[in-house]
């Protein structure tokens, strides 16, 4: 994990490094336990495949954890997540890979705004957040 | 659907716009544990959230649970998959509009923000309305609506303490066979 970054580390346009991530059946269901969704479509693949999904899928609290760490790892352990918004787009689905990218948005003082997009290796775009970050200074 | 038969459904399905789908209180206060299972999946190794001495030296003073937790706490836990969701108008709403063929069902953005950070012992209360509900919508999926919910988490002492927003798509599949 980086040190807490200051405003002056940060600028518009910044990229942060790019991470990616496996998805497997035990990151989809351990996920969905570790946030307490007990929803079948994310650790019954008979039931996931009867709702027209070919396997479990990832739930969206695991999706705002995982974009939540991505964050967490670059901003550093003294920053404060303020808002996350998170458009969804296609599952992840067990045997494929997330890829991590974000940049930065908007900066003013120590508040910045930051863009991450988690592209799935099969599917496409997963995840397209937006963050509000509170610096260190 | 028959223009008439949408008109029904139209009407039956606004009457959910502002309905409240309950208050819950969490069963666990926000606790070490939790968060760190959380941390442990997520490869979350801030010290801020899984070692109170540490967290102690820094500007927070205490240790903080990871902001995107806000939802968890509340959470209903194992009788999801053994016995079924509680009915609530949201459930309700979900069903009406399965019967009526829109069975599809995807989310489509969620916001949270935060007001200030979770500390070890805060019980988290929220209370969920159902806020909005779209006009009938052509989508890559098949037509459809989204409704949106607002759900407000408050603590202890009745303070907010964040705030999220849920909107979701149900839909009539474009090609049935696929679904």
């Amino acid at each position: 994990m980086n040190k807490t970054l200051k405003s002056s580390d940060v600028s518009v346009g910044q990229t942060l490094p790019e991470h990616d991530i496996p998805v497997t059946t035990s990151l989809v269901t351990c996920g969905a336990l570790a946030t307490r969704d007990f929803e079948k479509v994310h650790h019954d693949k008979d039931f996931a495949q009867s709702s027209g999904m070919p396997d479990v899928y990832m739930n969206i609290l695991t999706t705002q954890g995982l974009t939540e760490t991505y964050l967490r790892n670059w901003m550093g352990p003294d920053a404060i997540l303020k808002t996350l918004s998170i458009k969804l787009g296609a599952p992840n689905i067990p045997g494929t890979t997330m890829t991590m990218t974000g940049e930065v948005k908007s900066t003013e003082g120590s508040t910045i705004e930051v863009e991450v997009v988690g592209q799935n290796s099969q599917w496409g775009m997963h995840v397209k957040a937006s963050a509000v970050l509170e610096l260190g200074g | 659907m028959r223009t008439e038969d949408i008109a029904a459904l139209e009407q039956e399905m606004y009457a959910y716009v502002g309905r409240d789908c309950g208050a819950s209180t969490a069963e666990d206060a926000v606790n070490k544990a939790m968060i760190r299972h959380w941390c442990e999946v997520m490869g979350n190794t801030n010290a801020n959230h899984l070692d109170e001495d540490a967290a102690a030296k820094t500007s927070r003073g205490e240790l903080v649970a990871p902001a995107s937790m806000l939802f968890v706490w509340n959470q209903a836990g194992y009788q999801v998959a053994s016995t079924g969701r509680a009915k609530d108008p949201q459930v309700e709403l979900v069903d009406l509009l399965d019967d009526h063929g829109y069975k599809g069902i995807v989310a489509t953005d969620t916001n949270q923000e935060y007001y200030r950070e979770l500390h070890l012992g805060d019980v988290i209360s929220m209370r969920t309305v159902i806020d909005n509900i779209s006009p009938r919508k052509t989508t890559g999926l098949g037509e459809g609506y989204f409704y949106e919910t607002v759900t407000e988490f408050t603590d202890q002492n009745g303070e907010p303490v964040g705030r999220q927003s849920f909107r979701v798509l149900k839909f009539q599949p474009a090609n049935p066979d696929q679904n």
